[in-house]
């Protein structure tokens, strides 16, 4: 079935995709917006362990609708669910932690600064933080962030304070701070996409036990799906179709795109023929969406003449640790025990070493909070894995002692993630969705400096944790990704030799595609990509919006 | 639960003798169409109908005490006390999530069967040390058998600690005893601001 045409169709609702269709319906756009999952209502958003952790709200099954990932080509490929972010209208934003920080302008010429680092694709932006700014300052404002300027030595430069104070802490960040000022350590308060105070009609976060991989009822975290999507729709240029999934863009002899051919809620095919497609469904699935695009003019996908869609993928570098904090029977430590939530420290000191050591100079941030809590998560922590792992009266035990009568405080570390040609997406030979699509393949091959600079991060991290008098810590990640936070398979540049897009994010080879999610990204900085995404979409979104006016 | 009359329990200790003397002497004999049960498998059994319908009567009883196992009562409650076995009754009805009940019946069925080859009782009788035998070998096992495993603990965590609303996890005693406070929490920081003077703005690029 085909419908009228329309002036943009954009491919999902997440960071990428929500910031273009503010920006282009409040210009008067007309605007459909495919959102593969479904629409959620505030009262289908609950603090329940087992529906929104261990089944498939948020993320399909493996069995269902997996992706394969393998660890170098020769790797055995195995189903997993990783790489997905959630499938919601909203898209990751709804159940994101938010910690939402800015790269820093040394990321946008990571080029220039290091030089030639061998093993790894590194390329200059085509753009400058200073072009990029305006549009961070904005997706603060538009989606809400809580923190504070001027806290620490190593802050980007900003043309204006967070919209929001920082969200209150445990004392935890108190302690955090002093033993960073022994440590010659600058530890700042976290910027989150989390409402402190009541923001545009929506409610001040409520500090619930559970934060991050939840959806927000009282409307506190900035998902997409409350902050910008209801004032597009408010426009009425905005055409938002849950449970409609892109499954190729149609192009022209030409190579420009004429629509976007989806499968609707009930199953059936569908066509939405539009003046401009934009892509925005995580840098995995554009990937996928890209190559499984098929035609005559781009047999190898959409754009694809260079080989490079789906090349150069990147995440965050993940190191994780954690530190346990006896109270039981402690009185001097009785101040562990308050319920708040939140740590809401982090240090940047390590983001961009003075000299290299050991062949590294760019690393990243260190972010404190407790380990989430979780309770059937926290039962499987304390009991541990495989053949050593506890049950019975031992486990028992260890719950009182390490659960009830502990806190337990960790830390995340997102470091640069070299891009290299080991690291790629492509449509899996062999594996189907359960509608009969290649799945996207995942390629893993991280560069050794990867491994350097989460280990350089954990140290210091761990340093913080012993200074804080932990009774034992525990490293659970020493060498891996955050595969929701995912960017590089479209890299934009001035060169269609060496960049799928250009500096607008529209497609070298296809005048009237755009990728707006984290594909954009030539390298992944040192921070959560989130806001980087939301900002960079934001600036997508306005040039359209101006190019689509003027046109 | 209902008590066996007097009659019921002589008939099944005579079927179960029957069914005894059958099975270690009928090798090779066509299989009985409804296996005659034992005694202990009466015992075991008793009570142990799933309401949900989703295991039979021996894998319902096997599920009680190897989730009691997994978390046995102490001060603490246990996975029965937790309502375990009813949460993942209801659980698993649900057809999109076999791929969890199936290593689940695997470990019962599987613990069963040793329990039987070796101690010639149902595994739900044994003595804890006998059912923690069992359970360590499938914990060490092949990765198959230790899948299982892993499937049967991380089941009884999910009734022990889950939201209640599922079933398990009876009156939230098991976030008590994980220490953790489901809901909203007043945060009694004081605001940033007043605190200290870290977080007074102030540039300290300069």
């Amino acid at each position: 079935m085909a419908h009228d045409p329309v002036d943009v169709v954009i491919v999902g609702s997440g960071a990428g995709g929500s910031p273009v269709a503010f920006e282009l319906t409040r210009a008067g756009i007309k605007t459909v917006v495919l959102e593969k999952g479904r629409a959620l209502a505030d009262s289908d958003l609950d603090h329940d362990e087992i529906k929104m952790c261990r089944r498939n709200f948020f993320i399909p099954y493996p069995h269902q609708e997996p992706h394969t990932m393998r660890f170098g080509e020769s790797g055995h490929s195995s189903r997993t669910n990783e790489g997905w972010t959630s499938n919601v209208v909203g898209g990751g934003t709804v159940h994101m932690s938010g910690y939402f920080m800015r790269m820093h302008p040394v990321d946008f010429r990571l080029r220039t600064t290091l030089g030639k680092v061998s093993g790894a694709n590194i390329s200059d932006w085509p753009i400058a933080y200073n072009d990029l700014e305006p549009y961070y300052a904005r997706a603060e404002r538009e989606v809400g962030v809580s923190g504070r300027w001027k806290t620490h030595p190593f802050e980007e430069p900003r043309s204006s304070d967070y919209p929001m104070p920082p969200l209150n802490e445990h004392k935890f960040a108190d302690e955090i701070d002093a033993v960073g000022k022994k440590l010659g350590f600058h530890p700042f308060p976290t910027p989150r996409g989390i409402a402190s105070r009541s923001y545009r009609g929506r409610m001040a976060c409520m500090y619930c036990a559970l934060c991050g991989s939840y959806g927000c009822e009282v409307r506190a975290k900035g998902s997409t799906s409350v902050s910008l999507l209801p004032v597009a729709q408010a426009t009425g240029h905005l055409d938002l179709r849950p449970e409609c999934m892109a499954t190729e863009i149609s192009v022209d002899a030409s190579g420009r795109a004429t629509g976007v051919v989806y499968r609707d809620k009930n199953g059936i095919t569908q066509f939405q023929p539009a003046k401009v497609v934009v892509v925005a469904a995580t840098a995995i699935e554009s990937a996928r969406l890209l190559l499984s695009s098929k035609s005559k003019r781009f047999p190898n996908g959409l754009g694809n003449d260079s080989g490079l869609v789906g090349k150069n993928l990147v995440f965050s570098g993940l190191g994780k640790a954690h530190g346990l904090f006896r109270h039981r029977g402690r009185p001097d430590r009785a101040w562990m025990t308050e319920p708040s939530p939140f740590i809401q420290r982090s240090m940047q000191d390590f983001y961009m070493l003075e000299k290299p050591v050991d062949g590294l100079q760019k690393v990243g941030t260190i972010l404190f909070d407790f380990y989430h809590p979780n309770p059937i998560n926290n039962a499987e922590r304390v009991s541990g894995r495989g053949e050593g792992a506890l049950w019975g009266k031992k486990l028992k035990e260890a719950l009182r002692d390490q659960a009830a009568g502990a806190r337990c405080v960790g830390f995340e570390t997102f470091a640069e993630y070299l891009p290299t040609s080991g690291s790629y997406v492509d449509l899996d030979p062999d594996v189907k969705d359960r509608w009969g699509a290649p799945v996207a393949r995942i390629t893993i091959g991280r560069h050794e400096l990867d491994l350097k600079a989460t280990k350089l991060l954990t140290d210091k991290g761990l340093a913080v944790l012993n200074g804080l008098g932990a009774d034992s810590t525990s490293v659970t990640i020493t060498h891996g990704e955050t595969k929701i936070l995912q960017g590089g398979t479209c890299r934009f540049g001035t060169d269609p030799g060496s960049s799928v897009l250009n500096a607008d994010c529209r497609m070298h080879l296809s005048p009237n595609v755009y990728v707006s999610d984290g594909s954009f990204l030539p390298t992944s900085g040192g921070v959560p990509l989130t806001l980087t995404i939301l900002a960079n979409a934001f600036r997508v979104g306005e040039r359209l919006a101006k190019t689509l006016r003027k046109g | 639960m209902s008590r066996p009359t007097r009659r019921q329990f002589v008939v099944h200790t005579a079927l179960g003798f029957g069914a005894y003397v059958f099975g270690v002497y009928g090798v090779g004999c066509k299989k009985p169409e409804a296996p005659k049960r034992t005694p202990d498998e009466d015992a075991a059994t008793l009570g142990k109908r799933s309401p949900a319908g989703t295991f039979t009567a021996l894998q319902f009883a096997t599920l009680h005490a190897a989730s009691e196992r997994i978390l046995p009562h102490d001060e603490d409650p246990g996975a029965i006390e937790l309502g375990v076995p009813q949460y993942l009754d209801r659980a698993l009805a649900d057809p999109s999530i076999d791929f969890l009940k199936r290593p689940l019946l695997i470990i019962l069925d599987g613990a069963a069967a040793q329990a039987k080859q070796k101690y010639s009782k149902p595994f739900a009788v044994l003595m804890p040390e006998q059912q923690d035998e069992i359970l360590t070998a499938w914990q060490k096992g092949k990765p198959g058998d230790q899948h299982a495993f892993e499937i049967l603990m991380a089941l009884t965590f999910e009734g022990a600690f889950g939201d209640p609303k599922h079933g398990g996890n009876t009156e939230g005693r098991g976030f008590a005893m994980i220490g953790f406070t489901p809901g909203p929490v007043m945060p009694f920081s004081p605001p940033s601001d007043l605190k200290r003077d870290i977080r007074q703005p102030r540039d300290v690029r300069q």
